[in-house]
């Protein structure tokens, strides 16, 4: 078997993964430049999720299977009476960071060149259209001027609004290494949560939500105020700087004042200020935390600001850096998948960049304004005035805020088409056409990284059941509209090519996004490719694949793809009120991803390993506020915003700045009673980006009075007993279900519902029915397990998987007594606390007791244990074991003495 | 004279109280007393427990023995065997025996057990209806099963009364080969020990043996053969007849205070006795079953064991100090001298094959507070376990089927360490023992 190189499907990283060529497992590509063969979690544990059990195999039109040919002919059929009936503007494509840059510009190809409608936005609008915006506002281009090796080679990284130890892992292992390396380097990181980023950290600014705008606004005026600018470079390469310089230092020129606004002492918010200022070789890494806000681009162009005020732009080692959430948000930019833009980083708005599209597409239906963003294309799907909607390769029913009316809209849409790859999801439940997409692994095409790295994702699986590619769904529905002249491709490369020479078209260096180099590349020579950053301009299509030269830092020569090609400082609007709480939310909700977990965990759900970090949805609170609520540890509670509510399970975080609170993105209505955080997500946004302010949402907790908790483990899907509370997760062969509920389940509710199944019981139940323990046995040995007490259940629950597995002779050859209680008799088996090296299936208890035979470092633990010596996605919670239990061995040496 | 210094004690009775008795004060102090045994059985001091496992053959006459003869002459006790004291006199210290002997004491211990109940309705005196109490009985028992087993022979046992020594009867001559029907007065067998649930497995184990019960029955009288001398079958209330050849009443046991009676001791259901086992004489001792202290009566023999152990202690400290009563108002006895204490009795039936632990209480005896109970079933094997608690403290248990946590559960009885109503400690106990 060959090795076939591809790229990771999840975070804006793009690691590089090749095929084990032994095994067919997958690996770590030493030779792709974003990892040199490092994967985190997620990544190391893709081959568990390929399975093909929870796959959309066939298509379904209303309910029914149906033929491919029906489905396209009922999608071409419904557009266009849709368009016949109500005009272009009352269908839109509703898109995904997920597509492959080819499916992504045919789709967009489709709707804006010949549909003639601008409406299609993306999930890229949830995660980088503030960023995307900020670039378009100061660099006129939509252009991340750095590259990854930045990180390393600076003196002062800033990283704001990112959890990057755990959303970007890889990234964030060669920025510790490199740290490593030279421990004079300094890392500052700004969140209002201590993170496990935030742990790592040199200097941790725990800011109050949202004030990072007030932050780098009296960064400005502090670096104007203190001389520490680069005047030449603002006098030659920036337009506004001085007005800028003047209104902030008008706003903020004071540090009290802004130390107070953003929750930090005046020294901690000097010594930031004071570093930023004497070192000419920084970072600033930005991501969600500025991203999501009301006053996002604001914000990111603030960062900009401080980083063209002392000309630290694009040079090795010194820029800002926006850091994407998806595996091809980039590529999405590139091809024009937001709805204010057109293709290959050109403007709808622009007539020339409009006329030139139009010639090349040779179609003359182009729209001239920008279609809806996500959050009003959906406003406008609830208000009828969006009747059609092909929404691909996302779950916006999960993503979007108000998801609660995004369920409603999509219920009373005429037409709802979703392309996927799962057979379920929240979107999927809503849909009258359902198309089965190929997944991961089975199609090909490019991704665009963060660092503006273009990379093959290669197919080393056949397509399952049905499934096809994206751009093939899309191609045969233009085809069946009459658009078949357009979109006669016969494979990836084909689009790619098309794509590639659209860019170059009559660019010469007038556009950012110029990979005509590209475009006369072979099919062989595109299955060839190796990741490259762009742009890759024309002049060197005569150079062979093998010397193609990408180019990985921009604006190194300081010109910037505006009018007169100096960056514009343009000013800034300071939000009014930062506080969004009042008396009856009074607690800012933040929201983010965890470690082991990737968006609504469609994929990451199926890996039994990666839910063994976290399990269950969750709100973070501090201690101090839980008891203030009397929301004790495990606790069920309810979290409302105006728009609506979630009940998770309480997590105490002393990381957690009082009066705030964390939940984390990924649950839903297929994993649990009601756990997405975008039902309490208000749809105010950005003013420029349009990007929704999940970071900051107004919520009051109480704990809800549940008289139960119970698990029930067991190989189908089983019906539940009335309950207040419930959350789901796929194990292996297991499904396991935590619960919670007010009303009475006794043995006999339990063996009625679940009765079908087993042939013999085996249980436990005192006299009122508070605890029960059940052990349901069929032909096929134990088909389910319940445990039912006042307080959570506690088991061990690795090992009850294993033993539940391994008997069919349950009854004989284990510890019943051991089984039902879920605990290993044998104590030494017991694996207990949460799962810390997903990789090494290490638990807590075990660093711990390796911590304590004396293991005083990372490394010492890895060899002892293997914790953390796969991936390194855990080496910051090894160090936070270290900290907290390091004393022992400390003690007894200070004994010795 | 040496032997005139040394205190005269007389046991009157040589079952296995009386047994541990001289063997704790021989060890405790050897040839304090002059030690005189008078016991009405031709073999005494044997292990009454092992009657039921020689009836099933599992025991051997041999291994019932406590003390060999040797060792007797070698403490110099007198044992008088197949005697019996007819009368004392309290006055002048002295006992005759039916033989008429003449025993002089300085300490009277009373150990004479108890006789096992009987039905008290006509065909009782009939041949082939019995009790198992004594060795004697016990070898009777098993000359009647003699060819049990053979495919002609029809024996067939009716036992009355489905307690611990009843089932254990009933199991013994069903390894014999007879055909068994257990009848008892209550809903399931050894009600006094079991809950229902364990009781109703417990049946049907027997059931399944082929031991027959019969619950909530009522013997109305035993009927005879033709000869009008053995027994052929048990009259029940509801008409039903058992043909039987051999009937065992094993009804429980009724203390045998007749002595006491004679000598004006205060006596209820049975001899009183204080803590220290002395009774209203303070010269008379009293342990074992024929003893009560407060109102417990006794039949098994751990608490019985902790009355030897305490009465020789007394008995020496006596001696020695030339002490009158024992009691609470003289501080150095309180401090010096152990005194009963009443403790969980853990029941096992000894029958091979089935397994059935019990120990603590299944109600409280109060009915203040009711018990919280917990219980396990397994619907493979069929066992179960049920455990009792008040509060936080484990009172009782009953195990069916498996009974390999049993100590653990009798520690936490014990030792009244707090071992929450939950799941863990039913399925974990060991984890809730203290090391």
């Amino acid at each position: 078997m060959n090795s076939i190189r591809t790229t990771c499907p999840y975070c804006g990283v793009g690691c590089g993964l090749q095929t084990d060529s032994k095994s067919g497992n997958l690996l770590g590509d030493s030779q792709h430049p974003a990892n040199g063969g490092r994967l985190c979690v997620k990544g190391s544990a893709l081959s568990e999720t390929l399975g093909s059990q929870t796959r959309l195999l066939q298509p379904r039109v209303d309910g029914l299977q149906a033929s491919w040919d029906h489905a396209i002919g009922e999608v071409a059929k419904r557009l266009e009476k849709t368009i016949r009936r109500y005009g272009p503007e009352s269908v839109a494509f509703y898109v995904s960071g997920q597509l492959l840059t080819e499916d992504y510009y045919v789709a967009n190809k489709l709707i804006k060149g010949f549909i003639g409608s601008a409406n299609i936005d993306t999930n890229s609008r949830l995660c980088m259209s503030t960023a995307v915006a900020a670039h378009k506002r100061v660099f006129g281009s939509d252009t991340v001027p750095g590259c990854y090796e930045d990180l390393e080679l600076a003196d002062l990284v800033v990283l704001t609004g990112s959890n990057m130890a755990w959303t970007h892992p890889v990234v964030f292992q060669r920025l510790m290494a490199a740290k490593q390396q030279r421990p004079e380097m300094t890392i500052v990181v700004i969140d209002p949560r201590r993170t496990v980023t935030a742990e790592q950290a040199d200097l941790h600014l725990q800011i109050t939500p949202g004030s990072d705008v007030w932050l780098f606004d009296g960064l400005l005026a502090y670096l104007a105020m203190h001389d520490a600018i680069d005047r030449q470079y603002i006098e030659e390469h920036t337009n506004g700087m001085d007005e800028m310089f003047m209104a902030s230092q008008t706003r903020s020129g004071r540090l009290g004042e802004v130390a107070s606004r953003c929750g930090l002492t005046v020294e901690k918010l000097q010594a930031f200020y004071q570093q930023f200022a004497q070192t000419q070789s920084t970072v600033t890494v930005f991501s969600q935390g500025i991203n999501q806000s009301a006053h996002g681009v604001d914000q990111a162009s603030l960062i900009l600001y401080c980083h063209l005020a002392t000309g630290r732009v694009g040079k090795p080692g010194s820029s800002p850096f926006s850091i994407t959430g998806q595996p091809n948000a980039m590529g999405g930019r590139e091809v024009g998948g937001l709805a204010n833009m057109l293709a290959a980083h050109m403007d709808i708005e622009n007539a020339d960049h409009r006329e030139l599209v139009s010639d090349f597409w040779r179609s003359d239906s182009l729209p001239e304004k920008p279609g809806l963003k996500a959050v009003d294309m959906f406003r406008a799907v609830a208000d009828g005035k969006i009747r059609f909607i092909w929404i691909m390769a996302t779950n916006p029913v999960v993503s979007l805020p108000e998801s609660d009316r995004i369920i409603r809209a999509l219920a009373g849409c005429d037409h709802v088409v979703v392309s996927d790859c799962v057979a379920d999801t929240d979107t999927l439940r809503l849909a009258h056409i359902q198309l089965p997409a190929a997944a991961w692994g089975e199609k090909n095409g490019t991704v665009t990284n963060s660092e503006r790295c273009i990379s093959r994702q290669r197919a080393f699986l056949p397509l399952s059941g049905q499934a096809l590619p994206d751009w093939q769904i899309i191609s045969r529905v233009a085809e069946k509209l009459g658009y078949g002249h357009a979109f006669d491709y016969h494979c990836a490369a084909d689009i790619f090519r098309e794509h590639a020479a659209l860019s170059g078209h009559q660019n010469n260096g007038s556009r950012d996004f110029d990979i005509g180099a590209l475009a006369t590349l072979s099919n062989a020579e595109y299955d060839q490719l190796t990741p490259v950053q762009w742009p890759v301009p024309a002049h060197q299509t005569s150079v062979f694949l093998t010397q193609l030269q990408g180019t990985s830092r921009m604006f190194a020569d300081a010109r910037f793809f505006t009018r007169d090609g100096r960056a514009n400082v343009v000013p800034v609007d300071m939000p009014a009120r930062l506080d969004v709480t009042d008396v009856d939310f009074p607690f800012v909700l933040n929201t983010g991803r965890i470690r082991d977990q990737w968006h609504t965990m469609t994929r990451t759900g199926l890996s039994s390993r990666l839910q063994r970090h976290i399990s269950e949805p969750f709100v973070e609170l501090n201690p101090e506020d839980m008891a203030e609520l009397n929301i004790g540890e495990g606790a069920i509670v309810k979290v409302s915003s105006v728009h609506g509510h979630c009940v998770v399970r309480a997590r105490p975080q002393p990381g957690q700045a009082v009066g705030s609170v964390f939940m984390p993105i990924h649950w839903n209505d297929c994993f649990a009673s009601k756990a997405r955080v975008g039902a309490l997500a208000p749809s105010r946004v950005d003013p420029h980006s349009g990007q929704p302010a999940f970071k900051q949402i107004p919520v009051k907790l109480r704990a809800v009075n549940v008289q139960w908790h119970a698990l029930l483990i067991a190989r189908a899907t089983l019906p539940l007993p009335e309950n207040q509370y419930w959350s789901r997760r796929q194990m292996g062969d297991w499904q396991v279900v935590t619960l919670a509920g007010t009303e009475p389940v006794s043995m006999n509710t339990c063996r009625t519902l679940w009765g079908e199944h087993v042939t013999a019981w085996t249980e436990v139940e005192d006299d009122d029915g508070e605890h029960l323990r059940l052990l349901g046995t069929g032909e096929n040995g134990a088909q389910l397990w319940f445990a039912k007490a006042p307080q959570p259940p506690q088991i061990d629950e690795s090992w009850l998987l294993d033993a539940l597995l391994a008997d069919d002779a349950a009854a004989t050859a284990m510890s019943v007594p051991a089984l039902l209680l879920g605990i290993p008799a044998d104590p030494s088996a017991q694996r207990a606390g949460p799962l810390v090296c997903t990789c090494h299936n290490v638990y807590q208890s075990t660093v711990v007791a390796a911590i304590n035979a004396g293991c005083d470092e990372v490394e010492k633990v890895g060899s002892s244990c293997r914790a953390g010596t796969n991936c390194g996605s855990c080496i910051p919670e090894i160090k936070r074991l270290l900290a907290e239990n390091q004393p022992a061995e400390a003690e007894e040496a200070v004994c010795c003495h | 004279m040496l032997v005139s210094s040394r205190k005269r004690l007389l046991i009157v009775g040589h079952g296995m109280a009386a047994t541990r008795l001289v063997r704790d004060l021989e060890e405790k102090s050897p040839g304090q007393f002059a030690i005189t045994i008078v016991g009405e059985e031709k073999l005494g001091g044997y292990n009454r427990v092992l009657l039921s496992s020689l009836l099933a053959g599992e025991s051997d006459e041999a291994s019932l023995a406590m003390q060999d003869q040797s060792w007797y002459r070698q403490h110099e006790i007198l044992l008088i065997a197949g005697d019996a004291v007819s009368g004392i006199d309290l006055g002048r210290q002295s006992a005759t025996t039916e033989s008429g002997r003449k025993l002089n004491w300085d300490y009277l211990v009373l150990a004479t057990g108890s006789r096992a109940a009987r039905l008290p309705i006509p065909g009782v005196g009939l041949e082939g209806v019995m009790t198992l109490r004594t060795l004697h009985e016990a070898k009777q028992l098993i000359a009647r099963s003699r060819d049990a087993g053979n495919p002609e022979s029809d024996k067939k046992a009716v036992v009355v009364g489905g307690g611990l020594l009843g089932l254990e009867a009933a199991c013994a001559l069903w390894a014999r080969g007879m055909q068994v029907t257990v009848v008892h007065n209550e809903s399931w067998p050894m009600n006094r020990q079991l809950d229902g649930e364990a009781g109703e497995l417990l049946r049907r184990t027997l059931e399944q043996r082929g031991i027959g019960f019969i619950p909530e029955a009522n013997c109305v009288r035993f009927e005879s053969d033709a000869r009008g001398e053995t027994v052929s079958t048990l009259l029940l209330a509801d008409g039903r007849r058992l043909p039987c050849t051999t009937a065992v009443m094993a009804l429980g046991i009724i203390p045998e205070v007749s002595l006491a009676r004679q000598l004006d001791l205060v006596v209820e259901r049975a001899i009183v006795v204080d803590k220290w086992l002395q009774t209203s004489d303070e010269r008379v001792f009293a342990l074992g079953e024929c003893c009560q202290i407060e109102s417990e009566l006794f039949g098994l023999v751990a608490p019985i064991y902790q009355q030897a152990d305490i009465l020789s202690a007394v008995l020496l400290y006596k001696a020695t100090t030339g002490a009158e009563r024992i009691s609470h108002d003289v501080d150095d006895h309180a401090s010096v001298l152990p005194h009963y204490q009443r403790q969980p009795l853990p029941t096992r039936l000894k029958v091979s094959g089935v397994d059935v632990f019990s120990a603590g209480m299944m109600a409280s005896p109060d009915n203040s507070a009711p018990l919280r109970s917990m219980a396990m079933r397994d619907g493979h094997t069929g066992h179960y376990r049920r455990l009792w608690w008040r509060g936080n403290q484990l009172v009782g248990a009953v195990m069916f089927g498996d009974i390999g946590d049993s100590s653990h559960y009798l520690r936490l009885i014990e030792e009244g360490c707090s071992a929450d109503s939950s799941p863990a400690t039913l399925l974990a106990p060991s984890t809730r023992v203290a090391s």
